[in-house]
């Protein structure tokens, strides 16, 4: 009794390690070719820019919020990006004034500035407006594409196609590999790693993060304790904000063309990531662990069903019912039991 | 005595809410060191004037002085850095954090880096509750304690501030007598250190027992200010509601007879739960349950009325076992359910009365559209017969006072005609005046004959209504007591019940 | 209360403003010509609807009339696109250029505009199947389209050319090219002749062709084609010597994927496999001259643009449609259609 209840326990506590596992040994067994350590670098390379902006966004959830903008703020983020490092040989490019390339600091700066720029209209509404995340990042959504698509259609060549041709150095820098030995390690997963761990210390170790989890947990109870809740939300929404532009600069890198349709419905990837990763859309509850994780189980499905060739409308199936799978079995772990 | 003869002074505060004059000319005076009690009916603006010089709210007008200097607290933060502390009526806590976040809430320690300082606040933590007696690990969850546990955070939270003003707004209202005790024990201790203690309860007992001042408080005015040794009982509740009140209790005048309910070997099913409890209930008698916090009554109750999961044995009703399983079964087979914490599982406080009313029987007014005329009459009849005050039944429930919510929700449930009430705690924070006209309304339901179980904390509700007292103690039935039977009055029976109620801690 | 006022204020302020950029009064006489676009972040047609503008302005010159476009973005949302007939059919223009958001629905838009003497014509988008009598036989409009199945004709065509250039793209040598399919959607027609006829021509043709992976449907969009091609290559990557792309787009996300591996790289040594898009957008061109993408083609959007303007230049004025023009009727359709021919391209200079 004692030991099965145990053993019940482990497998809740761990089960989404345990289905990450499960996904790679069926795989692995149905084509044996699976197990390669390329084929974890290609899942970990394709979460690392959703997961960075999970990263973000899972602060947001945490406060019993949500980010509806984040796609078409990547957008056009990226379209930004874009922009600043395209090749400046290459003749219907974006700035034509620009005859040499720009440090990269520049556009990564620029990524970051319109992220929180967008991100600081959401935290605005939600902490002094009093509005609900899910509408006023509604909102900023269709401000974000629609400035997305003024943007790519003030091209000086007139052409309203996606921005393309990027400077060799930034796709090295941003998209590029470390070569240990033979085994290429995109830069992206470091990224991606650095950052989780940046974010772990600010949700564990600070008082913001702290605060955020009081904040999403009991709002009443932050507030009579002296947190100041107002900048409690803002900060978490910048730092969204500061996560989403390092993905949209990254991101550019990545799909190497950034058009009006860039970055659409990223924020699903997103929210799905850190629902699966066990943050609660009830607030106050979540682990950057399970962010990771969570991240790594959906590109994992992805990358899986592409892998073995499964016709793509089963996909869709099948990847709706391990989502469902996931939450269902993770929200066991608060279910109190009466 | 010097110029600072008091601590704290407030002086004609006046607040003002859309449509309710809550604080007129208000006045407040605390001298250092001493424990100075705030009473007053429900509404009369205790909690108002105390969030006023918290810091929750702005005064209109007034002065407040502290050691004679004036001050305006623009939020509680304000407040808490100017040597002010409150613990809250409600529990402000943080469910999913563990004690100690929760108690450095607010003023997280840091060390280098801008990086909180978990072993200095682990520390901290640990000595204030070492100094408090109190027994709770600071990594514990918050949601995983219990109601008392999490009330005696609360205080040693506020305990921690080192605060020259200590604000106490109901902090008993979920502790037994032994902890109560306790806590008096803690805040004799800081009086001695000159921390000036403002308390606001509704326990009568209580506020005679530790008070040094009372200050007495009606429809938001200064009523009183004397000292506790110069007033009784009755003369506070004449202070308190303006009109006399000898009686605390309605007589009782129901007769119990012929069993009606038989509860054997029930054991709940997920811990923390109850095992083995057998009782039998009478037509038109009121059963009480007494027991320390942690003493399982609240489960109890929810498991006969299938809210929790039964592990095995039986309930019969009239003779015929029946397996409830899930509340709509209970209802069905004439169970109703008055719950404890009546903000979280009773109210929809932003409904009007008569969805409140009507909400627990509402397949009676129609299968698809309800029947308007019905629910009205039902509800009128409701408000009539429990005296619910209010100005209409279209007002949302929350801006009703405590003990007219509690009436709104009893009427809800005799309008599904229940013959057994289970009854959690139903005159918690609700004033003298109200609890009196709920006494009576127990009472006159035994009298048609259904049977009544009820939960209390307070031993004199118990023993002035009651017909037998059930007593658990840790999860275990420890024994039930006869009223005027073997003790020698109510002072034995008490003492009994009490003696019971440690058996098996 | 007074904030509130002020940015009551300003926004009508500011509305007025757009409004007025908007609906600029360009004299009686300008044709008023409303077009309805079915999704404005839809590369192909951002390219057309910039070639309307241009070819609007050069008109307005050239025939002496001015002609004042106003679009109007779907948002491929066929509700959205009605609610704008509504408003446009209330303005009476004299004339209304129809990019359809869901193909089955032309009957309503016909509907309304018919009642209100209101010519049209549909352009990009063919009207289904089976409302082709109702929506285009029985009402005297026009179609300016591409024929769906030329762009895969071509596209197999390229692959045949290719191949009898250069046997060495078949990497086994086994005589038979393996090749992998991105698809656009699933219902849609142009994706499917695009998947059906790219093969079926190069097959025609004498090639031996055969798929290593089922169809990757995805979504016209590079980062998920990105995605599918980065798990098909680690799968069966050793095989695959031809990549079709129903759209450019798609093929740039396989490029990029291809990159990651070492692949198609333009660095000189690197290895390389066949990849084949659709659409010649720009960043398809660049990609080509730098030895990403083997080949694309062109759906010619500006001649697609001009067309456009021209007929309906021509419809406003109540003349014949292709009155004037050096445009024909197509003869294998039922109903009154020009077709924009595509072309191929698997160089860029």
């Amino acid at each position: 009794m004692e030991k099965s209840k145990k053993i019940g326990e482990f497998l809740l506590n761990y089960a989404l390690y345990i289905l990450l596992g499960a996904i790679l040994v069926t795989v692995s067994i149905i084509k044996p070719n699976f197990i390669a350590i390329n084929n974890i670098l290609n899942i970990m390379k394709q979460a690392s820019t959703k997961g960075i902006l999970a990263l973000g966004c899972a602060g947001i959830i945490v406060l019993g919020g949500t980010d509806l903008s984040i796609g078409r703020m990547l957008g056009l983020a990226a379209a930004v990006t874009a922009s600043l490092v395209q090749s400046v040989t290459y003749a219907s490019r974006y700035y034509t004034g620009m005859t040499e390339q720009l440090p990269l600091i520049v556009p990564l700066l620029a990524a970051i500035a319109v992220c929180v720029l967008l991100s600081a209209i959401n935290g605005f509404g939600v902490s002094k407006l009093h509005m609900h995340a899910f509408i006023i990042t509604l909102g900023t959504q269709l401000i974000a594409y629609g400035a997305n698509c003024i943007y790519i259609e003030s091209q000086p060549s007139g052409s309203a196609q996606a921005l393309s041709t990027f400077d060799r150095n930034f796709l090295n820098k941003a998209a590029g590999n470390l070569m240990i030995g033979t085994v290429r390690i995109p830069y992206v997963i470091i990224y991606f790693a650095a950052l989780s761990i940046i974010m772990w210390v600010v949700w564990n170790k600070t008082r913001l993060g702290k605060n955020m989890f009081a904040v999403g947990g009991n709002t009443e109870a932050a507030a009579v304790s002296g947190v100041s809740v107002t900048k409690t939300i803002m900060y978490v929404y910048l730092l969204a904000g500061v996560l989403y532009g390092i993905a949209s600069f990254l991101e550019a890198a990545r799909i190497q063309s950034v058009g009006a349709n860039t970055g659409i419905n990223y924020e699903l990837d997103a929210i799905s990531a850190c629902v699966i990763g066990g943050v609660s859309f009830t607030g106050g509850v979540g682990t950057i662990q399970g962010v990771v994780i969570g991240a790594v189980i959906l590109q994992a499905i992805n990358y899986s069903l592409y892998f073995l060739g499964v016709n793509a409308y089963l996909q869709y199936i099948i990847r709706g019912l391990i989502i469902v799978l996931a939450v269902a079995i993770d929200v066991r772990k608060y279910l109190v039991k009466k | 005595m010097d110029q600072h003869q008091y601590m704290l002074e407030m002086i004609d505060i006046d607040k003002s809410f859309p449509g309710v004059h809550a604080l007129d000319r208000a006045q407040f005076k605390l001298r250092p060191g001493t424990i100075h009690s705030l009473m007053g009916e429900n509404g009369a603006g205790k909690s108002t004037l105390m969030k006023c010089l918290f810091g929750i709210y702005k005064k209109d007008s007034g002065t407040i002085r502290i050691d004679g200097k004036e001050v305006d607290f623009a939020n509680p933060k304000h407040a808490l850095d100017n040597g002010v502390a409150m613990v809250h009526q409600e529990l402000n806590q943080v469910l999913h954090r563990n004690v100690m976040e929760n108690v450095w809430l607010g003023r997280l320690p840091l060390k280098k880096y801008g990086l909180v300082d978990s072993k200095l606040m682990f520390a901290e933590t640990m000595e204030t509750f070492r100094d408090l007696e109190i027994n709770i690990s600071p990594t514990a969850i918050i949601g995983t304690l219990s109601v008392s546990q999490r009330q005696m955070v609360e205080i040693a939270k506020a305990v921690s501030y080192h605060a020259k003003i200590l604000v106490l707004d109901e902090p008993t209202s979920s502790l037994t007598e032994k902890e109560v005790d306790h806590l008096f024990r803690i805040i004799r201790k800081l009086t001695v250190q000159g921390v000036g203690i403002i308390y606001i309860s509704h326990r009568m007992d209580e506020i005679l027992r530790i008070s040094d001042d009372i200050t007495v408080m009606r429809d938001g005015q200064w009523i009183a200010t004397k000292p506790a040794n110069e007033l009784d009982t009755n003369e506070l509740i004449r202070l308190m509601v303006n009109r006399d009140l000898t009686h605390r209790f309605p007589g009782k005048t129901n007769k119990p007879d012929g069993t009606m309910m038989s509860v054997s070997h029930l054991s709940g099913k997920y811990e923390p739960t109850f095992h083995d409890v057998s009782f039998t209930l009478r037509k038109g008698e009121i059963l009480g349950v007494a027991g320390l916090m942690g003493s399982r009554r609240t489960e109890l109750l929810n498991t006969i009325f299938g809210v929790f999961t039964k592990e095995s044995g039986e309930i019969e009703v009239d003779g015929k076992v029946i397996d409830i399983t899930s509340p709509e079964m209970a209802k069905r087979n004439g169970f109703a359910l008055i719950t404890e914490e009546r903000r979280a599982t009773g109210l929809f406080p932003l409904m009007n009365i008569y969805f409140n009313t009507i909400i627990a029987n509402i397949g009676k007014y129609g299968k698809v559209i309800l029947s308007q005329r019905k629910i009205a009459s039902d509800t009128q009849s409701s408000i009539q017969s429990l005296k619910v005050k209010t100005a209409s039944a279209k007002t949302a429930i929350r801006s009703l006072s405590g003990g007219n919510q509690q009436k709104v929700i009893i009427g809800r449930w005799l309008l599904t005609k229940p013959e057994i009430l289970l009854l959690d705690e139903p005159t918690r924070g609700i004033d003298v005046g109200a609890k009196f006209e709920i006494y009576q309304l127990i009472i006159n339901l035994a009298n048609e004959g259904k049977g009544i179980v009820m939960v209390s904390s307070e031993m004199p509700e118990l023993l002035g209504i009651c017909d037998r007292i059930l007593v658990m103690s840790n999860g275990r039935l420890a024994g039930i007591v006869e009223r005027g039977k073997d003790f020698g009055g109510v002072a034995g029976e008490q003492e009994h019940i009490l003696k019971l109620a440690g058996t098996y801690i | 209360m007074k904030k509130w006022g002020l940015v009551l204020c300003l926004l009508a302020v500011t509305f007025s403003l757009f409004a007025g950029g908007a609906k600029e009064k360009a004299g009686d006489d300008a044709l008023d010509i409303r077009v309805l676009v079915w999704k404005y972040d839809d590369t192909y047609g951002s390219t057309v609807r910039a070639a309307m503008n241009k070819w609007a302005a050069n008109y307005s010159k050239e025939l002496g009339k001015e002609i004042k476009l106003t679009m109007y973005d779907a948002a491929d949302d066929m509700a959205k696109q009605i609610e704008q007939a509504t408003i446009i059919v209330g303005d009476k223009p004299d004339m209304v250029i129809i990019n359809l958001a869901e193909v089955a629905n032309g009957q309503v838009l016909v509907d309304m505009f018919d009642a209100n003497d209101i010519p049209y014509l549909f352009y990009n988008k063919q009207p289904a199947a089976e409302t082709t009598k109702s929506v285009l036989v029985d009402t005297g409009t026009i179609f300016i389209g591409t024929l769906a199945r030329q762009a895969g004709d071509m596209q197999g065509q390229i692959l045949y050319d290719l191949y009898n250039a250069d046997k060495s793209i078949d990497k086994n040598g086994d005589g038979v090219l393996q090749y992998i399919m991105f698809m656009g959607e699933p219902n849609n027609d142009e994706a499917i002749a695009r998947s059906r006829y790219s093969v079926e021509t190069a097959k025609s043709l004498g090639l031996k062709l055969e798929a290593v992976s089922d169809t990757l449907v995805c979504n016209w969009d590079q980062a998920l084609a990105q995605e599918a091609m980065t798990a098909t290559w680690a799968s069966v990557g050793n095989k695959i010597e031809v990549v079709f792309a129903n759209n450019d787009m798609m093929a740039l996300g396989a490029v990029a994927a291809l990159n990651a591996y070492g692949y198609n790289t333009g660095r000189a040594g690197d290895k390389e496999v066949v990849v084949i898009g659709v659409d010649a957008i720009d960043a398809a061109l660049e990609s080509i001259k730098n030895g990403g993408m083997t080949a694309t083609v062109q759906q010619d959007g500006d001649a697609m643009g001009k067309a456009n303007i021209r007929i309906a230049y021509n419809g406003a004025l109540g003349k014949e449609w292709l009155d004037g023009t050096d445009y024909k009727y197509t003869t294998e359709d039922e109903f009154k259609c020009i077709r924009i021919p595509y072309a191929m391209i698997t160089e860029v200079k």
